[in-house]
């Protein structure tokens, strides 16, 4: 995928008190890959980010950037730079000495530092606001001149901790492929951490998955989504309907899973199933078919999501599930009808496209 | 719409009104009186002229630059502790802490003074633990000497610094130190050009609270101080109560006034002081 490892992270953990905020992780980032680190609130995937900055002592555990260890070096010392989550640019300073700033205690100065800093607003496609005052900017401006400050140092791996959370939508989907240019175009490995999975996958080469201070799975987005190893990664990444099950058969990729709905063909993925145990299979919103289909049941709720509709159907055999229709534009609002003209109580008929056997919670 | 606009002129009068009248009150008036004062009897410079004969232009320079080196010292002693009570000090003594650091604000001034009476004396608890401890072989004479006045400005001053500083320091957003650091700033750099700047305003404020009542002090270089160098209010004092010339005690002031007031216009005009002093 990459050549060598900006970074590597070897049974990092850190404790504050009783609490165990990040249990022995282990990770590995290529040299100008995008990781993404997901997981939700409180899973020490920022604690994570700030040993690897140095702002936090590890109480075990090693890294190593760019191949040198420095799990020992303080923050002014590392070959990172860190984007904060409130940007945190220095109120006392132009933009230009903002981002100007590392630059100045690595001693670069005069022409040189001047030339990179207008290389950095280049990049950032702010080139006239150097004299401006970061309270004089936009919240978009500030991200940029947060991510100039932190690039123009040229670390080994920049890291990420949730910068475009603040941000409206419209923005942050503008700044998510501004991201993802400026990390292809200047090469540099990103460690990009969030709880919002949606856009760590659109930006993310691969995605680490963190639950209770670990690291549950890695893998691409594809594979993430479409092969989760876990219920936990299947519910964080996407959310999912789960069911539980016997295994009947099992040929190759392939395995029969007898339900409470009757037998359903799983994808095996990566859990590696055998014939007669009992296991966990996650559908996606999207893998159900509403209208028609081998199963039955009653529409409990719908919810308008905008370009979707979300359709929760109790099946007549037991189990509940969670479709995704498309929203019928004719709809008229006198009946709250989904894609196909259902409305809570109706009785419909549905079908399940495909399933995935996964590992029950963290494996 | 004509009544409605014209009530509102009236009412914005009206409010503006008590606080305009509480400055001319309490500030303009007294100071026009001590201006008219000054020059009286006459209208005469002959005040002046005395109020800046050697005598007195040296007991100004010896009161304004004593308030320079306490307040400095005051500042110097008050960012490292409000650092560490709104950043590093853990919060169940923060409280504590910050109720022992400005005790002395409760306390009465006179009573505060002769404290240090009792420690710097010749047989005083100073000396008679550095005699006791071998440190020193004979007692110091600290009391009654220019230093004894500065421990007594800085001990008596510090509450007020303290606590207009701790109010900048807590505002300090700690990130922006991490920011610092990450971009590989030392511990010099992050005080350099991280918390000095975010905390100037509260420096200048404490500078500016203090400042003017050290060099204008009374009691305290009567109670610590020695015979040798005079203070300008007990000068002051002086000219009222034993020469009862109301003229010379209010041009001193007068002087004093203008030079203290000069003094802090000539430091706005250093731009980057007022770049932060615009930022209130």
């Amino acid at each position: 995928m990459t050549t060598a490892a900006a970074l590597e992270v070897e049974g990092l953990s850190k404790s504050f008190g009783d609490v165990t905020a990040v249990d022995d992780v282990h990770l590995r980032i290529g040299g100008s890959e995008f990781l993404g680190l997901v997981g939700p609130s409180g899973c020490g995937k920022t604690t994570t980010l700030r040993m690897l900055a140095g702002l936090e002592r590890p109480d075990a555990g090693v890294v190593r950037i760019g191949g040198e260890p420095a799990t020992e070096l303080p923050a002014r010392s590392r070959d990172t730079n860190i984007v904060f989550q409130d940007l945190v640019l220095f109120p006392h300073m132009t933009v230009a000495e903002n981002i100007g700033y590392g630059l100045a205690r690595k001693g670069i100065d005069g022409d040189e530092r001047r030339r990179r800093v207008a290389d950095a607003l280049e990049l950032v496609s702010l080139p006239s606001h150097a004299d401006r005052d970061p309270s004089a900017l936009s919240g978009g401006q500030k991200q940029r001149v947060a991510l100039a400050r932190a690039l123009v140092n040229d670390p080994t791996v920049l890291l990420l901790d949730e910068p475009l959370s603040s941000l409206d939508r419209a923005l942050r989907e503008e700044m998510q492929s501004e991201l993802k240019r400026i990390q292809r175009e200047s090469e540099t490995a990103f460690l990009y951490v969030t709880h919002d999975q949606e856009s760590a996958m659109s930006m993310s080469d691969r995605i680490g998955v963190m639950r209770e201070g670990r690291i549950v799975d890695v893998g691409t987005p594809e594979e993430l989504y479409g092969q989760p190893k876990t219920r936990f990664v299947a519910d964080f990444l996407g959310g999912a309907t789960t069911l539980r099950g016997d295994v009947t058969a099992v040929d190759g990729e392939c395995a029969a899973v007898e339900t409470v709905l009757g037998a359903i063909d799983a994808v095996a993925g990566r859990s590696d199933p055998s014939v007669g145990e009992t296991v966990t299979i996650v559908i996606r919103p999207e893998s159900i078919t509403v209208g028609a289909g081998p199963f039955a049941g009653t529409v409990r709720r719908l919810a308008y999501k905008g370009f979707y509709r979300q359709v929760t159907i109790d099946a007549d055999s037991g189990g509940t599930f969670v479709a995704r229709t498309a929203t019928d534009d004719r709809a008229t609002t006198d009946r709250p009808a989904g894609g196909d003209g259902v409305a809570p109580g109706d009785r419909v008929r549905f079908a399940i496209d495909r399933a995935i056997v996964v590992n029950d919670e963290d494996g | 719409m004509k009544t409605g606009e014209h009530s509102g002129v009236v009412r914005d009068t009206l409010i503006a009104s008590g606080p305009v009248t509480l400055a001319v009150l309490l500030g303009v008036l007294p100071i026009a009186i001590l201006l008219v004062e000054s020059v009286t009897p006459g209208p005469s410079i002959e005040n002046y002229v005395v109020a800046t004969t050697p005598l007195y232009r040296t007991s100004l320079t010896y009161s304004l630059g004593m308030g320079v080196v306490a307040t400095v010292t005051c500042l110097v002693v008050a960012y490292p502790v409000t650092y560490w009570l709104a950043h590093r000090c853990p919060a169940g003594i923060r409280l504590p802490a910050l109720v022992a650091l400005t005790l002395p604000l409760w306390l009465n001034y006179v009573v505060l003074n002769y404290t240090w009476v009792w420690i710097l004396a010749r047989g005083g608890i100073l000396n008679r633990l550095l005699v006791a401890t071998g440190i020193i072989g004979e007692p110091l004479g600290v009391l009654f000497t220019d230093l004894s006045v500065f421990i007594g400005f800085v001990y008596i001053y510090l509450p007020y610094v303290v606590l207009t500083l701790y109010v900048s320091m807590e505002r300090l957003d700690g990130r922006l130190i991490e920011a610092a650091r990450d971009l590989g700033a030392t511990n010099r750099r992050v005080v350099v050009d991280v918390v000095f700047p975010q905390t100037f305003p509260g420096a200048v404020a404490g500078a500016i609270v203090v400042y003017a009542r050290i060099a204008g002090a009374y009691t305290t270089p009567e109670i610590l101080g020695g015979p040798g160098d005079v203070m300008i209010a007990t000068l002051v004092v002086e000219a009222f109560e034993q020469f009862s010339d109301f003229g010379l005690a209010a041009a001193l002031s007068v002087v004093f006034l203008s030079v203290v007031v000069a003094g802090f216009a000539l430091g706005t005009r250093v731009p980057s002081v007022g770049r932060e002093l615009k930022r209130w």
